[in-house]
C-alpha cells in the first residue's frame, strides 16, 4: 500500500515539475516577444523644446509608456559632431536651428493600436508635432506572433491540463481498486467502519500537499538563488491544485460502492 | 446478550428450520451442530445482520443485527479464512486494531503461544497451513472483544487436539463477556451448551 502512495505522489510531482517548466519556459518567451516590442521607439522631432517637455509630463502618466527621453537641438549637434567627427563644421552647424528628440519607448504588449491611435492624436492636434516616426508594421507583425504564441501555449496549456487529469485519475482508480481485497479483509476482520474512506481522504490531502510543497520550495528558492527571473501567476499554482482535488472527487465518485 | 423469538427461515419456499426461543448470555459458548444444507450458515449470517429474510426477531443487547453489525459488535468467521496472504502473520493479526498497546501485544504473544504461531509471526501468511490461518483469524477476532462471535463449521479445520487449543483462544474472549457462537457437525465438548438443527427444529443436546 505504501509502495502505491509513493508511486502516486512521484508520478503527480513529476507531471507537476513538466507542467511548471512548460510555464517558464513560455515566460521566457513572452518576455522576449515584449522586449523585442519594447525595443521599437517612438520618435518626436520638434524645435520646441518647451513643448516636448510639456509632453513628457503628460506621457508620463500613461500606463503602457515605459520612458520618454528629450534631446535638446544643442545636443543632438554635439552628437552629430562627435558622432560623424564633424569638428570643421562646427561654426556651420552653429548657424542653424536643429531640432530637438524625444524618444519614447513603451511597455510593448500593453501598447494597443487604440492606444497608438490616442497618442498620435495627442501629439498631433494638442501640440501640433507632425514629425513623428514609428515603425508600427514590425510592432504589429511582433504582435501579432505574440498572439499566435498565446494561442499555442493556452491550447497546449489546456491539453496538458486534461492529460494530467486523466491520468491522475486513471492512476487513482488503479490503486484504489489494487487495494480491494486488503480493504475486503480489513472489513470481514473487524476494522473500523469508514477506514478506507478516511484511508482515500489522507492520500488525497497528501497528493495535494507534497507537490505542492515541493514544488512551491522549488521555485522560491530558484528566485532567492537567482536561478529563475520569471514569476510564475498564482492561478497556475491554483490551476494545478485543483486538477489535483478535482481528480480525488471523480476517482471518489468512481470508487462509490467501495467505500 | 443474543436474543431470538419466534425466528424461522424459509428458503425458496422450503421451511428450514424454526427457533422459538433461544437466548445466550454474555460469555456463554454455544455449539450449533446440524448436517449440511440444515440453514447453520444462514443462522449465524441473520445473526450477522447479513441475511435478513427471516422471520421473528434477532436482539443483539436490544439492537438488532445489521446496526450490531455496523458497530463490529460482531465478527463472523466464515468457512474460508480471510487473510493476506502476500503480508506476515503480525500483520494479519492486528490489521483491524486501530493502536497495539503493550498489554495487547502481550496478549498476542500469549495467544500465539497457544496456536504454536510465535515461530512463524514474521512470515509471510501464505505458509500457513489451513488449520493455522484459521488460527490466525481466531487470535485477530478474540484479541478485539467483540460482543459476539459467530464460526461457521469449527469443526472443519480442527481435529480434537486442535479443536481444544481453538477453544483456548476463545476462553480469553469469553472471559471478557465476549458470546461465542459455533456450528459444526457434531457436538463438541468444551461447550457451555450444544444444540441441533434436527427435524426442521433446534433442540438442545
Amino acid at each position: 500500500m505504501r509502495k502505491g502512495i509513493f508511486v502516486q505522489l512521484l508520478i503527480v510531482t513529476i507531471g507537476m515539475i513538466f507542467w511548471n517548466l512548460g510555464n517558464i519556459a513560455y515566460c521566457w518567451q513572452y518576455e522576449r516577444y515584449v522586449s523585442e516590442l519594447s525595443r521599437q521607439p517612438m520618435l518626436l522631432y520638434s524645435r520646441s523644446y518647451d513643448k516636448l517637455t510639456l509632453l513628457k509630463e503628460e506621457l508620463n502618466q500613461y500606463s503602457y509608456v515605459s520612458f520618454v527621453s528629450i534631446e535638446a537641438d544643442t545636443l543632438v549637434a554635439r552628437n552629430l559632431i562627435d558622432t560623424y567627427k564633424l569638428d570643421q563644421a562646427e561654426n556651420i552647424l552653429n548657424n542653424y536651428t536643429l531640432p530637438s528628440v524625444m524618444t519614447i519607448y513603451f511597455f510593448g504588449e500593453n501598447f494597443a493600436k487604440a492606444n497608438q491611435e490616442e497618442l498620435y492624436e495627442i501629439i498631433n492636434k494638442k501640440y501640433e508635432i507632425n514629425n513623428v516616426i514609428y515603425n508600427d508594421e514590425e510592432a504589429l507583425h511582433i504582435k501579432a506572433q505574440l498572439n499566435d504564441f498565446k494561442f499555442i501555449y493556452e491550447a497546449i496549456y489546456l491539453i496538458y491540463g486534461i492529460l494530467f487529469f486523466i491520468i491522475l485519475l486513471m492512476m487513482r482508480i488503479y490503486y484504489e481498486r489494487r487495494q480491494d481485497r486488503f480493504w475486503e479483509i480489513y472489513q470481514l476482520s473487524g476494522g473500523k467502519a469508514g477506514g478506507r474512506g478516511k484511508r482515500y481522504l489522507w492520500y488525497s490531502f497528501l497528493l495535494l500537499l507534497f507537490p505542492a510543497f515541493f514544488m512551491a520550495g522549488l521555485y522560491y528558492a530558484a528566485l532567492h538563488f537567482g536561478y529563475l527571473s520569471y514569476h510564475i501567476k498564482y492561478l497556475h499554482f491554483c490551476i494545478q491544485a485543483a486538477v489535483v482535488i478535482f481528480t480525488s472527487l471523480f476517482a471518489r465518485l468512481f470508487l462509490g460502492r467501495k467505500f | 446478550m443474543l436474543k431470538l423469538e419466534n425466528f424461522t427461515i424459509n428458503l425458496e419456499s422450503r421451511h428450514l428450520f424454526s427457533i422459538n426461543d433461544l437466548v445466550v448470555g454474555s460469555g456463554e459458548m454455544v455449539n450449533i451442530a446440524g448436517n449440511n444444507s440444515t440453514g447453520k450458515t444462514l443462522l449465524l449470517k441473520s445473526i450477522h445482520g447479513e441475511y435478513s429474510k427471516y422471520l421473528g426477531s434477532i436482539t443483539i443487547k436490544e439492537n438488532n443485527p445489521i446496526f450490531s453489525r455496523k458497530k463490529r459488535d460482531t465478527l463472523m468467521l466464515e468457512i474460508t479464512p480471510h487473510i493476506l496472504h502476500t503480508e506476515s502473520v503480525w500483520k494479519n493479526l492486528v490489521l483491524p486494531l486501530s493502536r497495539i498497546t503493550p498489554r495487547i501485544r502481550q496478549k498476542l504473544t500469549e495467544l500465539c503461544e497457544i496456536a504454536n504461531l510465535n515461530d512463524k509471526i514474521s512470515r509471510k501468511s501464505e505458509n500457513l497451513s489451513y488449520s493455522e490461518q484459521k488460527y490466525l483469524e481466531l487470535i485477530r477476532a478474540a484479541i478485539q472483544l467483540p460482543k459476539l462471535i459467530l464460526i461457521d463449521d469449527l469443526d472443519n479445520f480442527f481435529d480434537e487436539l486442535h479443536q481444544n487449543k481453538a477453544l483456548g483462544i476463545l476462553e480469553y474472549a469469553k472471559n471478557s463477556g465476549t458470546c461465542v457462537i459455533v456450528t459444526s457437525k457434531k457436538k463438541m465438548e468444551g461447550f457451555d451448551k450444544n444444540y441441533r438443527l434436527y427435524g426442521m427444529k433446534m433442540v438442545e443436546i
